[in-house]
Parts: structure tokens; sequence; C-alpha cells
């Protein structure tokens, strides 16, 4: 077997293609490479703990699922963010859906929900949270993540006009919110 | 730009937390079997296949490789001119033969069967193993012809002698693996490049009339001819490859 130590180095295309070529533990490099950044983006996504890991258990599976006819691996990295933005979708639509049958709720904004939720949270992440879900998206792409925002239109299949819109407004309200917390003025 | 420096420093207050350690080593041993389960693709580029086949290639076969260029650089040396090439003419198409061994390796020692099962079959691992050796050859005959043309400085002998018979018998052996993927497809091979050495054995005796006779037809007309048809097998070889590159290992 050979070792993995050396593949640490790798780029992502390159280890793609190795677990295609059936070199399975070229996987366990790009796991790691990814898995905290991918549970943070969740975290941002859904301001909860056990719903992050959830969403990056989804992610990786549907990522090990899709693999074999995955065929952009320069993009590998934007492609698992793709994957990771939809499963916290899924999560919030499973949700919505579980509150729903269960009366605790009637059908609720993300927007809403989020901010229930985040009652106890610090400042910045309430702020974060009152944000719409789009909005937040591309916040936390931006911000957290350093992508650009033509590979965040591109990421969320969505116009570049669109994104800055997203980008403008969801900044509007966290200045807003920075300001009223004397943050970085 | 301010604002946007003021909304990262902002955020910056809000750090998201280490995902949980043993959460995180249970997904990591629920993605290793996961992965398991993913077919396994053949594509894999030439250079790296021709790379790891190189491994595999018994030591006896280079050092026969390495004797011929040797042979051939020698000869150039104390024969010169047309003695030379058309001798290495006759052997041109039997280079493949050095590797003879090794192509029939999987008939002699009834591998066949098993490497038909393997990731890639005997007609696929025969076909590196000849490009691998069409590529040493080729390194030879470059070096070879380049010493006779020095001495001689006549190219239309190195075209014809040399270089037509390299490209057509590479482009028969490759028409031939694709053509007949059978075990017995390597004795035929060997058998190709026999038949074809002997016809340039037979093309050496009557010399003069060959010359005039390609003169007429135009030297760049045969030799492109020549090159041609190698490039078609080529192609044909490498469209064949990417088709069964998509097809997935043990479900075809």
């Amino acid at each position: 077997m050979v070792g993995t130590s050396g593949w640490a180095g790798l780029s992502d295309k390159r280890l793609v293609e190795k677990i295609k070529q059936g070199e399975r533990d070229a996987w366990e490099v790009l796991a790691r490479r990814y898995y905290d950044e991918i549970f943070r983006y969740c975290w941002y996504r859904t301001g909860n703990e056990t719903a992050a890991a959830d969403c990056t258990q989804d992610t990786f599976l549907h990522v090990i699922q899709g693999l074999a006819g995955y065929v952009d691996a320069d993009k590998f990295r934007a492609w698992v963010f793709r994957i990771a933005s939809n499963a916290c979708v899924d999560y919030f639509r499973k949700e919505k859906e579980v509150c729903a049958e269960e009366g605790v709720w009637t059908v609720q904004g993300t927007e809403d929900r989020a901010l229930g939720r985040a009652e106890d949270a610090c400042y910045v992440e309430k702020a974060l949270l009152a944000l719409t879900d789009a909005q937040r998206e591309v916040v936390i792409l931006k911000y957290y993540h350093g992508f650009k925002i033509r590979e965040i239109a591109q990421l969320l299949g969505i116009s570049l006009p669109a994104a800055k819109a997203r980008l403008k407004h969801g900044m509007d309200r966290l200045k807003a919110a920075a300001g009223g917390e004397t943050y970085g003025t | 730009m301010r604002n946007g420096k003021a909304v990262r420093f902002f955020l910056a207050e809000n750090r998201a937390p280490a995902p949980d350690a043993g959460k995180k080593r249970a997904d990591m041993d629920l993605f290793r079997e996961q992965v398991l389960h993913l077919p396994v693709c053949r594509k894999k580029k030439i250079p790296v296949r021709m790379w790891e086949t190189a491994a595999f290639i018994h030591p006896v076969s280079w050092v026969l490789q390495m004797l011929f260029l040797l042979c051939g650089i020698y000869w150039a040396k104390w024969y010169g001119g047309k003695t030379a090439v058309t001798g290495i003419a006759a052997i041109v198409p039997l280079f493949t033969a050095v590797g003879g061994y090794e192509l029939s390796k999987a008939v002699f020692y009834q591998m066949w069967e098993l490497e038909k099962s393997c990731r890639y079959d005997t007609r696929s691992v025969a076909e590196m193993k000849l490009l691998l050796f069409g590529m040493c050859d080729l390194a030879a005959l470059t070096v070879f012809s380049l010493l006779v043309y020095g001495e001689s400085g006549d190219f239309l002998q190195v075209c014809f002698l040399v270089l037509m018979p390299f490209n057509v018998s590479s482009g028969v052996y490759l028409f031939l693996l694709e053509q007949f993927p059978a075990r017995n497809g390597n004795v035929l091979l060997i058998g190709a490049g026999g038949m074809m050495s002997a016809v340039q054995i037979l093309f050496r005796q009557d010399w003069e009339r060959l010359t005039a006779a390609l003169e007429t037809a135009g030297t760049g007309l045969v030799l492109a001819a020549s090159l041609l048809f190698l490039a078609g097998m080529i192609v044909r070889y490498c469209r064949e490859r990417e088709r069964e590159d998509r097809i997935l290992w043990n479900l075809d």
C-alpha cells in the first residue's frame, strides 16, 4: 500500500483521479482537507452544531456518490461547497416539514426560525442569522471561505448581478448591525 | 474598502467551533467504508500506464534493446553508408521481436485467462509494452539514422530503408493488436514481424530498382503515406482506449 503522507501536497484533481483509479487511500487526504471547512460552512449556515455535523456528513456522502461521474476536477472545492449548500437547504426543508407535522410551528421562514434559534447566540451570530438564507450564503462564502463573487455565482448557479445584489443587501444589514454594536468603525 | 473591512472585522468576532473529534472519526470511518463501493474506472493517462508497465518488463529485454542500439551504432561507424542502412533495414521490423519474450509471456505461461479478468486485459498490456519498445526503438533508430546520414549524407536511403519500414511495421502491429485481440495476438505479431523482415531482405537484393521506383513515386509522398498510415493507427488506438476508459472495470 502506498503511504498517503506523500499525497498531502497533491492537488484535488490528482487526488480525485487517484480515487477513480482505485487508490482509495487518496480519499482520506481529500476528506481531511475539507472536513473542517465544510463543517464550519454548515455551522455558519445553520447556526447549530448538531445540524452542521449532519449536513457535513450528508455532504461527504453525496460527494462520494457523485465522484464516479465527476469530471471537472479543477473546481473540486467549489463542487463540494455546492453540495454542502444543497445539504443545508435539504436540512432546512426537512426540519420545516417535521415542525409542520408535529405542529410545533407552522411553516416558518428560515430567517424567523434562525432568529428564534439564535436567541442565546452572540450578537454577530444573531446578525448573521438575521439575514435571509440567500444573503447569508453569499456572505459566508465570501467572508469566511474566501470565494470570489464570480465563483459564488457559479457555485450557486445564479447570475453575477444576482450574487452581487445578495452580497450588497447582506452587507448593508451587517453594516447596520456592526454600526449598532460599534464594531470595526 | 472601508465597509468591507468593517464587515470582515465584525464577522471575525464570530468563529465556528471545531467539529467534535469523535463525530469526525466516526464520519471518516463511514466515508472510508462508502468509498470502497465506488466503481473503479480504467482511466489512467497513457504515460502513467507506460511508467507502471515498464516496471514489469524483464531486464533482459532492456539489455537486448540496448544491444540492438549498440550494434546499430557499431555497424554505422564501421561500414557506414548503404551497407549499414540496408543491414539495419532488414532488422527494423524485427525490433519488436526484442520484446517478443515479454509479449508472448501471457501465452507461454498460460496467463492470458487471468489477465482477461484483470483491470487491463492481455491485449491492453501488450499494447503498452509495444508502445514502450516502440519509443525505445524510435530513439535507437534516430541515433542510427543521424549517424548514417552524417556518414553518407543520403537522406533518401535513411527514409526508405529505416524510417518507412519502421512506420509501416509499427502501424501494422497496432492494427493487428486492435483487430485480433485474441490470446494468439502476440504470436501473430511476431509472425508479422518475421514476414515484414523477410520482405525487407528481398528488397535489399534489388536495392537499385527499388530506389528508382520509389524516387519516381516521390520520396516525400511515400514517406508521408507511411507516416499517415502510422498516424491513422495511433488515432484508432487512442479512440479505442478512450472508449474503454469509460467502461467500469469488471462491469463490462
